[in-house]
């Protein structure tokens, strides 16, 4: 059979991505950026831009220099070839073989599909269309092999279509590096004077040999058609997929039903292995001459039910048209996430945390009560005592930070109480605090601990923090804001208690 | 009872310390502190600054520093005498050079081994165990120092307020009474005032790498590390008096000070049996007899004992024999060399052929730059050529040894860039936020930001964060950030330079520094030369070897006819391209405006037009008195005596310091002052003090206030820029001396150019075309007839031709052409004879083919190529030498290069080109655009609209020039000279940084000889060249359709 491909060049694949996901930044020139030896160079540029004469490899001070005010962001170039992938998958709707190439093409292997789509023309439109309305631009091209149509969509036009076996008549025109070669090659033909294909070809093979080498005719025969390239299709490009083939088209719905039974049991089965549940899968036919036909089916948390999941698609099943019969059944699980087991143990390690009935107990209070009513804290690397603390989120949250070395009350009172003291100047412990009515006379005393305002967060006066024990040999935090100054009596507070 | 401070980190424990040295002396002076110490970590960097200050001060400085030990905890160190001193300067010499700079790497035993005369304290850790005790290493390792130390060891104990201090001193007290150690009071200062403390924590998160909402406990809880008050420390050790008296009698047996520290002058420079004096004297006579042959003109000699006496007063003669034997040594490695600056202006250094301008002839008036009233040691810098400069410095540390000769540090200090940079950083801002504060900064710091300010609050009054990032950022402004190397400053001594100071690896390889900046060793009086490269010097050393390979003349700088008047009619035509200095554009313009006639208007031409001058607005009232359109004047006699030379307008430094001294009453050491701290002035705010003096001296002595401020204006532009009479002097000699040879000998000039480049302002292309323009005849390269560097070949006309070297091919290794050369024989007569003969590789034989250097064997650059391509399957054995070609191969026709073709090429193998210039191909697209060539500019008036086309050669938009962008444009008749200003250069942004091939259309000025084009328009022709390369011909052959 006729072999024919079709490879997509996302032109603008990083920055495309990009405005997807934030919008407002389209129709703007916009640039992704990366540290080279310390310098930010480019390393994608939008249409916007590049045709404002932005191009990749430059610095962001020169881009600066022409477009003040210039947008960048910051790249992430691990990223691509997963997007890519993504895309990819996307792709299986137009072919069940879709390969990878570099960071930003894919190649279709569209042999014998494009009559789905009513021909070649419709077939390019129909991806081109697919790929606009997600926000990304492509160039198209398709013909026998993949090295012709790759060459097409970076030097031909966009969205030619080669005639069968006819490739090589619309590369002569291109230039060399069209046939993907060492950028050395490239220079040198073009110093040699041999700016298209079609000059190189009129030397003889066996002078391009001696002087070029092997690869350079492989990559002709590549182009041609004369040598088969290897195609490595990437799939499964969707991470969790599964394929069932037919021995004869199916047409009865019994049938689908068991198909997808036997998907989702070997999905389902995939994933709790992972540790993932289902959030979103899609079930697909594809049938012999006509467009596949799937259905898609979410959920709002994580699923490992394969009952659950099949009664959502059963709902859906009246939108499968089956006819003239499915040939082979796809289940992919686009989005997944990970499964919340049911906890064992509430906290780990202590002797408390072990203890089910005081989780129990925590349950049943917060229940009651109100989940505000039940915290648990963990240290914030903060001096001021209102800051060193913050609320955990969960029970098994870890702390990022340690307790602070110096001694702290075990309660700490959320508002400050003021405290009327007896203290000598300037800055020794108080001798005596009257607290709610109730002189507390003081017998022994550790401080000052100065703390200042963190001022980034916050300007205003120190405290010297005071603990301080009573002659009931309770202990004290107390604190005085401010210094004394003369004509001004800084206030004092109770701040908390310790043990 | 009393006390002193004696733990201070200053700014110079790189981010650490919050505050200047001169800060923390000031700021205990006003406490009444009599006495303070700066402990910077492993480092005496900053002590110079400080000792100065304390003694502006009146309080004593104790030089000192904090030792971090790799094995033990830090301690302090505080040398007793000049023997501790040197002692810990050795200490820290060897951690320095144990290591790469900016580290110091010292262990116990290297205390171990010098500690004498030194008194030491130990710093107790921050940690502090629940127990409330000391981790047991803290007790091993004070144990250990008390053993090592005697009673030459103190606890340091200090009251830092964060909630154990009572707990702390009483566990150090313990430890005191049991080991016998006595307490130290101190309040480990890092800042001079509390308000430091937050930019002290910015401080720590760039160090941590962190942000100010990261760092968290990387900071401290409070602000209290700053400088007390007396009695609020003796306040906080009430308990502890002892600890407070122990800082008292440390500073009482500490009796070192900087001022003790005795610089001498290296001494072999001279015979044995005869002193410095006598020494210096008899080879000046010697010298002297060289210079003049004849008989000594009666001038010279009066000068020569005047100058000699003086020397002998001021016990310099040292000095000047140390400059003269590195002279010495240059001239007998036939290294170029000239010396300038106050000292050399003197017919001792002619006659000693330290400099080449003749006594005889010139004015040189030693004394009118070393003056004896100002007492400040003499400078001499020297100039080397600069591609040999490294020898003469590998000879200094050979001949005084790595001990004896440093090269001076510099201190690199924070700008607003990098301020902004760093505290933006910290304090979490956003890069594109940083950007927006940092951009468009202007040079001068100061009003910047009072702008930045101003528009932050008008814009975001309720955004405290952002004006306090700004206000961080003044303070940071100015802080040392790192020690580098001086260019070529030289510190020589009698003694081990270890004795004085502390040495440290430089980041060049072989290279030594010392820890202190030229300020600090112009303080102690320490001798300093310059050792500096200069591009100019390589050129006419080269220069003079070519005239006598090609021409058998022998040229010296001081043999070089003077006064000839062909030479300064070719400057005042700004025919200068190329020629030393005068070669700019701005100096182009100004030329034929001030004609120079003569040498001293030559002088005058190299300080004219500087920063300093125009920024003074003193260059247009010289032009105008010297083209008689303004009175020349002066408003006083005194005045006139200093500025009789230039018509009235102060232009050179030397004025600008003698108008202080004598118009405004300063001292001399008071107008040195001023001098040197204006650079850094604009940094720390206090360039009011000395405007206020400055014009209050002179309003005082009858001047007027505009006058006043106008000599003031002027004195600020030289702090950064300023150039004084005696370089403009040694300038003006490589400016005669360059002129004169691009004036009788283009070809010897262009080639001399061509073969030290990188230097100047123009590319080899421009040298080349200017070369031709005189007349000068320039062959290709090729393999048969070039060497490496560019040489003479005998040629048709008046001059020789220019053939070019491989140096001038992209790529090419030296190795490899001498391969080349040597190989070449009889010549080469074929690529394979060639390959058999040299064995080059592929890769190096491709480049000779880009830059066209087969054409001698009848190969072009395609044809070249095409041959070496088949280099790996080269005929061999039997068929050596056979062309390449095989029979199948015959019929291969590559496409031919059309001529812009090869241009545009050559620009791309060698960038220029012996053929035409690229623009000569689209002439007549330019003219259907009405564009004019630049030549043609000359026959347009002033006033007239014109378009100019060209590639642009400079863009250049100067921090002086207020956002004007200056352009050159070069076509195949000439340069074009345009002016963008601001706003245009906004609106045209793009054409003018993407473009090679500028249009431009604009009105045409025209102010005598000198034409610019005031741009209104822009337009990018790049377009136009890309055509030059376009295959011109569609390929007319096809493929057969089943070619496979």
């Amino acid at each position: 059979m006729q072999k024919s491909f079709v490879c997509i060049w996302f032109r603008y694949l990083k920055t495309d991505r990009t405005v997807i996901r934030q919008p407002a930044l389209k129709s703007q020139p916009l640039v992704l950026i990366s540290p080279v030896h310390g310098k930010m160079v480019i390393t994608a540029a939008n249409a916007i831009a590049h045709a404002q004469g932005i191009d990749r490899g430059i610095s962001l001070a020169d881009a600066r220099a022409m477009i003040p005010g210039l947008l960048s962001l910051n790249d992430q170039p691990e990223k691509a070839v997963r997007w890519l992938n993504a895309l990819g998958g996307y792709c299986n709707r137009f072919s069940p073989s879709v390969s990878l190439s570099g960071t930003d093409t894919l190649f279709i292997d569209a042999t014998g599909c494009s009559h789905l789509w009513g021909g070649d023309a419709g077939y390019l439109s129909a991806i081109r269309n697919a790929f606009d309305a997600i926000g990304y631009q492509v160039r198209l091209a398709m013909a026998g092999t993949p090295g012709a149509a790759w060459a097409l969509t970076r030097y031909g036009k966009d969205s030619t279509i080669a005639a069968p076996n006819r490739q090589m008549d619309v590369l002569l025109p291109l230039p060399p590096a069209a046939l993907q070669l060492d950028p050395e090659l490239v220079a040198r033909f073009d110093k040699l004077g041999l700016k298209t294909i079609c000059q190189l070809l009129q030397i003889p093979r066996p002078a391009l040999l001696r002087r070029f080498g092997q690869a350079l005719l492989d990559r002709v025969d590549a182009c041609s058609g004369a040598r088969i390239e290897s195609w490595e299709p990437v799939f499964p490009p969707v991470e969790h997929q599964q394929r069932l083939a037919s021995l004869e088209p199916i047409i009865t719905l019994a049938g689908v039903e068991i198909a997808l039974q036997t998907l989702l049991e070997k999905m389902i089965r995939q994933l709790s292995q992972e540790g993932l549940g289902i959030r979103q899968a899609v079930f697909t036919g594809f049938r012999s001459r006509q467009k596949p036909v799937s259905i898609r089916v979410g959920t709002s948390q994580p699923v490992q039910d394969l009952r659950r999941v099949f009664r959502l698609f059963e709902m859906k099943f009246d939108r499968l048209s089956l006819e003239p019969g499915i040939e082979s059944f796809l289940l992919e699980v686009p989005r997944t996430e990970p499964v919340q087991h049911r906890q064992e143990k509430i906290w780990n390690g202590s002797a408390a945390a072990d203890n089910e009935a005081l989780a129990e107990l925590i349950d049943r209070i917060s229940n009651k009560f109100g989940a505000s009513r039940i915290s648990r804290f963990l240290p914030a690397e903060h001096h001021w005592p209102e800051r060193a603390f913050r609320k955990a989120t969960s029970l098994v949250e870890e702390k990022t930070s340690a307790w602070p070395a110096v001694e702290r009350p075990v309660l700490l009172l959320p508002v400050p109480e003021k405290v009327e003291v007896s203290a000598p100047v300037p800055d020794y412990p108080p001798l005596l605090f009257r607290h709610k009515g109730v002189v507390h006379e003081i017998v022994s005393a550790d401080g000052p601990e100065r703390i200042e305002q963190e001022w980034w967060l916050q300007e205003g006066i120190a405290r010297d923090y005071y603990i301080v024990e009573d002659k009931a040999g309770q202990r004290y935090w107390l604190f005085r804001s401010g210094h004394y100054q003369p004509g001004s009596r800084p206030d004092w507070y109770l701040h908390g208690y310790f043990a | 009872m009393s006390y002193c401070e004696l733990q201070v980190t200053s700014n110079f424990s790189f981010l650490r310390g919050a505050s200047h040295p001169e800060e923390l002396v000031e700021t205990a002076a006003g406490l009444g502190y009599g006495a303070l110490a700066i402990t910077d970590r492993n480092s005496l960097a900053g002590i110079v600054r400080a000792h100065m200050a304390a003694k502006k001060n009146g309080l004593r400085l104790l030089p000192a520093c904090r030792l971090d030990l790799q094995d033990a905890p830090s301690v302090l160190a505080y040398p007793v005498n000049k023997a501790g001193y040197t002692r810990l300067c050795g200490l820290l010499s060897t951690g320095n050079l144990r290591t790469e700079k900016g580290a110091c790497l010292l262990y116990r035993r290297d205390l171990e081994e010098a500690n004498a005369d030194i008194q030491f304290a130990l710093v107790p850790p921050e940690q502090f165990s629940a127990a409330y005790d000391f981790a047991p290493a803290f007790y091993k390792a004070a144990a250990y120092f008390r053993e090592l130390l005697d009673d030459r060891l103190s606890l340091l104990a200090t009251c830092s307020y964060e909630g154990q201090d009572a707990k702390r001193l009483f566990r150090l007290a313990a430890l005191s009474q049991k080991t016998g150690s006595p307490l130290l009071a101190s309040n480990d200062v890092y800042y001079h005032v509390p308000e430091r403390r937050q930019l002290q924590d910015v401080l720590t998160c760039v160090r941590e790498k962190t942000t100010i909402q990261q760092a968290g406990y990387l900071l401290h809880r409070n602000a209290e590390r700053h400088l007390k008050a007396i009695d609020e420390m003796q306040r906080l050790f009430q308990h502890y008096p002892a600890a407070l008296i122990r800082s008292l009698e440390l500073e009482d047996i500490c009796r070192f000070s900087l001022d003790s520290l005795e610089y001498v002058y290296p001494e072999e420079v001279k015979h044995p049996d005869r002193t410095a004096q006598q020494e210096l004297a008899e080879l000046t006579w010697i010298g002297a007899k060289e210079r003049f042959p004849e008989n000594i003109p009666d001038k010279v000699r009066q000068a020569l004992e005047k100058e000699l006496h003086f020397v002998e007063e001021k016990n310099y003669a040292s000095y000047f024999l140390t400059v003269y034997d590195i002279v010495r040594f240059a001239r007998s490695q036939n290294i170029l060399c000239q010396g300038r600056g106050s000292a050399a202006n003197s017919s001792i250094c002619y006659c000693l052929g330290i400099t080449s301008v003749d006594p005889s002839e010139f004015d040189l008036l030693f004394e009118r730059f070393v003056s004896s009233a100002r007492d400040e040691p003499p400078d001499i810098d020297v100039d080397f050529e600069h591609e040999r400069r490294e020898e003469v410095i590998q000879y200094i540390y050979n001949k005084y040894g790595r001990d004896r000769a440093a090269i001076v540090a510099t201190v690199t200090e924070l700008h607003q860039k990098g301020a902004i940079r760093d505290v933006g950083k910290a304090m979490g801002l956003s890069i594109d936020t940083i950007n927006r504060l940092s951009e468009n900064m202007r040079h001068h710091s100061y009003e910047w930001l009072e702008e930045k300010k101003a528009y932050a609050q008008e814009r975001a009054p309720q955004d405290p964060y952002l004006c306090k990032v700004l206000e961080l950022t003044r303070q940071m402004m100015g802080f040392p950030r790192q020690l580098g190397q001086h260019t070529g400053g030289f510190v020589i001594s009698q003694h081990p330079l270890t004795e004085l100071c502390p040495i440290l690896n430089a980041r060049m390889e072989n290279r030594t520094c010392i820890e202190w900046n030229k300020d600090d060793i112009e303080d102690l009086r320490f001798m300093k030369v310059d050792v500096l490269g200069l591009g100019m010097l390589t050129c006419l050393r080269k220069a003079f070897e070519l005239a006598k390979k090609y021409y058998n003349l022998d040229w010296t700088l001081a043999g070089i006819p003077q006064n000839e008047k062909e030479v300064y009619d070719m400057i005042s035509r700004a025919d200068t391209l190329g020629v030393f200095q005068i070669e700019s554009r701005a100096q182009q313009t100004m030329l034929p405006r001030l004609k120079p006639k003569e040498f001293y208007d030559l002088v005058i031409e190299v300080a004219i037009v500087r920063p300093g001058p125009i920024q003074g607005d003193m260059v247009h009232p010289y032009l105008r008195r010297r083209n008689g359109e303004e009175p020349v004047e002066y408003p006083s006699p005194e005045l006139e005596a200093i500025l009789k030379r230039t018509l009235g307008v102060p232009l050179f430094q030397e004025q600008a310091m003698k108008i202080a001294i004598d118009a405004a009453g300063f001292t001399p050491a008071e107008a040195d002052g001023l001098r040197r701290s204006m650079a850094t002035f604009k940094a720390k705010g206090k360039v009011n003090d000395f405007e206020t003096k400055l014009i209050d001296g002179m309003l005082a002595k009858g001047y007027t206030e505009e006058f006043a401020k106008r000599i003031f204006r002027q004195l600020e532009g030289f702090g950064s820029y300023g150039f004084p009479e005696s370089h403009a002097v040694s300038f003006a000699l490589l400016v005669y001396v360059s002129s004169w040879i691009k004036c009788f000998y283009p070809d010897i000039f262009a080639t001399a150019l061509l073969n030290s480049m990188p230097m100047g302002f123009y590319q080899p292309a421009q040298i080349i075309n200017d070369a031709v323009k005189h007349g000068v005849e320039v062959r290709p390269v090729d393999i048969n007839f070039s060497d490496w560097d560019n040489v003479l070949e005998e040629g048709a006309g008046k001059h020789k031709a220019i053939r070019l070297g491989f140096r001038q091919v992209k790529g090419l290794k030296e190795e490899e052409v001498q391969v080349l050369m040597n190989k070449r024989g009889q010549g080469y007569r074929s690529m394979n004879q060639l390959w058999e003969a040299t064995r080059l590789s592929a890769l190096t034989l491709e480049k000779m083919a880009d830059a066209d250097a087969f054409r001698s064997i009848g190969l072009d650059r395609r044809k070249a190529l095409w041959e070496i391509a088949a280099y790996n399957d080269r005929p061999i054995a039997l068929f050596r030498e056979q062309p390449v070609a095989l029979p199948y191969e015959k019929n291969i026709q590559l496409p031919l290069l059309t001529e812009a073709e090869n241009v545009v090429l050559d620009y791309a193998a060698t960038s220029l080109t012996v053929r035409a210039h690229p623009l000569s191909f689209i002439r007549d697209q330019l003219t259907s655009l009405h564009v004019l060539a630049a030549a043609d500019l000359k026959k347009a008036k002033d006033g007239d609209n014109v378009r100019v086309a060209g590639l642009i050669l400079v863009r250049q938009r100067p921090g002086t020039a207020s956002g004007i962008c200056f352009i050159t444009l070069e076509d195949e008749t000439g340069f074009s000279n345009l002016v963008v200003f601001a706003p245009l250069f906004e609106a045209f942004r793009k054409p003018i940084l993407q473009s090679k091939l500028l249009m431009v259309e604009g009105k045409l000025q025209v102010e005598g000889a000198v034409i610019h084009v005031i741009v209104q328009k822009c337009y990018n022709l790049n377009g136009l060249l890309k055509r030059l390369t376009m295959v011109e011909s569609v390929p007319t052959l096809t493929v057969s359709r089943d070619f496979k």
